[in-house]
């Protein structure tokens, strides 16, 4: 409802001893200016809330949260996903041996195989992540620990990387990539195999691009100089950082586009996680023509150990998933809605009961100021 | 009027004591039969009993002189020299409970009553400007008073009051989820927020709405309060900003803090938000929660301005689209020299998921469901006090009803528009 409250009627006070204007010697007049705003005068709308407008409100958001929440359930319960741990703290478990010997140099990376049985066919693209444990990627030391302007192929970045890099800085050489996150770079290898029930097994392609950001892929992450093949003559002055086993222009030969700085299993981790259990896509394994993409059956991982969790007490796993267009599976979201909106509607009924029973008594509807 | 007044004048040889103390006692006894008291009194009489004298009950004088006073209706004190004048409000000031006095004077004689009162207001009148000069509000003539206190003085307490609250209550949503993040984080301090969101939050993007409702807000026009000057009780004792409001704005902030965080939190326990499997990371985790966070306070201030002007819907929507548009320009080049490039293209890169729409969306209504529902289920004030016609200030018989009305509404008629 418009209520405009315009006064036009002015206040009128004494100029006391003023002269007129434009008279020799004037005394300026302290009188504020008569405009709208310095008289509060200003046109202005009020809103005024009548039973009227609230209580569809009300209902209005009920009715549109409750299907929403609903949709949101639905369609994370229909998501599939299935997780193995396969960090090996169980004696039994077959990646126990690899967990207790750890050297980070090894140059036989330790293997182990975990078999397992898909109750459902996996529709459409399935989504391979690996997930941490008890790892603060979200540390204050460790999330300033980066040079951005060196990853993004800046010629003076890559020879004297940042201060906050430090103690990852340089190693004889300049580090390239410096910092204590590129340092920590997740660097399991992990395979699928389907086994057919007659023994032979087939290793399902699993595609390595599309993981990380589009814009982290191609803008914020680039080479240094340039569109240059050579990258170890790009990477010439530096050396790899002290835990890698192989230096940054070596993490995919056989792809350009995927190699040094913009190789994007190295983008995917370089982008810190928000809590300390997390996960990242490591590799995206694209749907089939005819047959489910992970038809039901028996399965093996194998699994290149070499990522050590066990001394700070954090877990590794894997996971599967199907995505759809809320992202992967979460009831919160479903069961947040449908919660709000039945409160919503709840109330509406409640106002609608009071106000039927009440409001009337009052001589006017307004539910005021 | 149909009060009674009692005279302080007396001979100076009987004992003012006595006679204050049987006065005192006199009132209170009529006290009871509903009646109403007007004291006179002149600055001779006045130097007695506020001057100590080597009289042993000189000090009992004064005490009992307030006591008078404050179960008067009204006092008039004539003849006074300006040191009594300020002798009289100091009294006043430092009785119990230290009401906050207010004194209007438009002559020499009264700038030290004006500079001891909390509020002296002097009257440009024909006895010159010294009145005006050390005055904190001056005005032309006494009639503007009215509007002087009624209006203006009000409508300043509600918006200092609610700028105050609103500041502090803005600034705990703020804090509260970069706390908590905390624990979460293995309490290393690190900030949820990126930097440029932590410095232009409280300058840039909350500052400016709360500027315009602290200049321009009536929460009811100016016409209605100058005709019900009982409105004007609803703001005294510092009615705005005692523990009542200060623990409700609190509490809603903590609670929206607490929401803006762990509503985000549960929603990053699959970090997967987008329809590609691309994964969030901490920084979109710290712009969801500062989006909620920026709108909600914001949509807060907008429930609570009930005049809007153009300025407002300029301030207030402007604020959120100067917020959307800072992020997007913030987040959408790589800044030459700088070492961290935090935020590129996260902003845009949440706003591309479903997921982070919904919570945003969750989150912000029902951070304000309590605020609407307080707005809704609140008692009503009695409109019908309002729009009954005002009642004859002066002349013919008053009723009882009538005669407790607050002095306020008999004095400043339009009548009464001249000091002298």
């Amino acid at each position: 409802m418009m209520a405009s409250s315009y006064n036009a009627k002015e206040e009128d006070g004494h100029h006391s001893g003023a002269v007129g204007p434009g008279g020799p010697g004037a005394i300026k007049s302290k009188k504020p200016d008569n405009t709208a705003f310095k008289q509060q005068r200003l046109p202005a709308w009020q809103p005024i809330l009548t039973a009227g407008t609230v209580l569809p409100a009300f209902f209005v958001i009920g009715l549109i949260f409750i299907p929403i929440g609903i949709g949101l359930f639905v369609t994370s319960n229909n998501i599939k996903e299935f997780e193995i741990d396969y960090t090996g703290v169980e004696e039994s478990s077959p990646c126990h041996i690899c967990s207790q010997n750890y050297a980070w140099n090894n140059t036989n990376p330790c293997q182990c195989s975990i078999p397992f049985t898909l109750e459902q066919p996996f529709e459409s693209n399935v989504f391979m992540y690996y997930g941490l444990s008890n790892f603060y990627q979200n540390h204050r030391r460790y999330v300033k620990s980066r040079d951005d302007s060196q990853l993004n192929g800046d010629k003076n970045s890559l020879t004297n990387p940042s201060k906050e890099c430090e103690p990852y800085r340089t190693n004889g050489l300049p580090i390239a990539p410096c910092g204590a996150i590129a340092n920590s770079l997740f660097n399991d290898t992990l395979e699928l195999l389907y086994n057919f029930p007659n023994g032979t097994s087939i290793s399902i392609p699993l595609s390595k691009t599309g993981i990380a950001w589009w814009t982290d892929k191609h803008v914020k992450f680039r080479n240094p100089g340039g569109n240059n093949n050579n990258l170890s003559a790009a990477f010439a002055g530096t050396t790899k950082p002290v835990n890698w086993r192989k230096p940054v222009y070596e993490l995919d030969p056989s792809d350009p586009n995927n190699n040094g700085f913009i190789n994007e299993d190295f983008i995917v981790w370089m982008r810190t996680a928000a809590l300390p259990t997390f996960r990242k896509l490591y590799r995206i394994i694209h749907k089939n023509k005819d047959m489910p993409t992970l038809p039901p059956g028996n399965y093996t991982l194998n699994i290149t150990y070499n990522y050590p969790v066990l001394s700070f007490d954090g877990r590794k796993r894997m996971i599967l998933s199907t995505i759809s267009w809320m992202g992967g599976k979460n009831p919160f979201l479903g069961i947040a809605y449908i919660t709000v909106g039945s409160v919503c509607f709840f109330l509406g009924v409640v106002l609608l009961i009071i106000h039927h029973n009440y409001g009337s008594r009052s001589n006017n509807a307004d539910i005021p100021n | 009027m149909d009060s009674n007044s009692v005279p302080g004048h007396h001979t100076p040889t009987a004992s003012p004591g006595s006679y204050c103390t049987h006065t005192f006692l006199s009132i209170q006894s009529w006290a009871t039969a509903n009646q109403e008291y007007g004291f006179i009194i002149d600055g001779a009489t006045l130097s007695l009993v506020l001057n100590p004298s080597p009289d042993a009950n000189s000090s009992r004088y004064k005490s009992l002189f307030l006591q008078i006073c404050q179960n008067c209706c009204a006092v008039l004190c004539c003849r006074m020299a300006p040191l009594q004048k300020a002798q009289i409000v100091r009294m006043v000031k430092n009785s119990k409970g230290s009401p906050i006095t207010l004194s209007i004077g438009d002559g020499a004689n009264d700038v030290s009553m004006i500079l001891e009162a909390h509020v002296g207001i002097g009257i440009k009148g024909k006895e010159g400007r010294q009145a005006v000069r050390n005055s904190d509000y001056a005005i032309p003539k006494l009639k503007h008073l009215k509007k002087l206190l009624l209006a203006h003085g009000h409508l300043y307490y509600v918006r200092i009051a609610h700028l105050v609250q609103y500041f502090f209550y803005k600034n705990l949503c703020f804090i509260l989820p970069q706390f908590l993040y905390q624990f979460f984080c293995g309490y290393s301090q690190q900030p949820l927020y990126d930097a440029a969101y932590l410095t232009m939050y409280n300058i840039c993007f909350t500052s400016m709405p709360i500027l315009a409702y602290s200049l321009l807000e009536q929460h009811i026009c100016i016409e209605v309060l100058m005709d019900n000057a009982t409105l004007y009780r609803e703001v005294a004792k510092n009615a705005m900003l005692r523990w009542g409001p200060f623990v409700y704005w609190t509490i809603l902030g903590v609670f929206q803090g607490l929401l803006f965080f762990f509503g985000v939190r549960y929603l990053f326990s699959n970090p997967a938000l987008q329809d590609n499997g691309q994964v969030f990371g901490n920084w979109s985790y710290g712009t969801i929660v500062f989006t909620v966070l920026v709108f909600t306070v914001t949509l807060k201030l907008a429930l609570d301005t009930r005049h809007w002007t153009w300025i407002n819907h300029f301030v207030i929507w402007g604020s959120l689209a100067f917020y959307v548009f800072f992020s997007f320009f913030w987040g959408g080049i790589i800044w030459p020299f700088l070492r961290q490039q935090r935020l590129y293209f996260v902003f845009a890169n949440m706003l591309s998921s479903v997921s982070a729409w919904l919570v945003i969306i969750l989150l912000i209504l029902l951070s304000l469901l309590p605020d609407i529902l307080l707005l809704v289920f609140r008692k009503p004030k009695s409109h019908a006090q309002q729009k009954k016609p005002r009642s004859p200030a002066a002349g013919g018989p008053q009723s009882p009803q009538a005669s407790a009305r607050p002095l306020l509404m008999r004095t400043f008629s339009d009548e009464s528009n001249t000091v002298i």
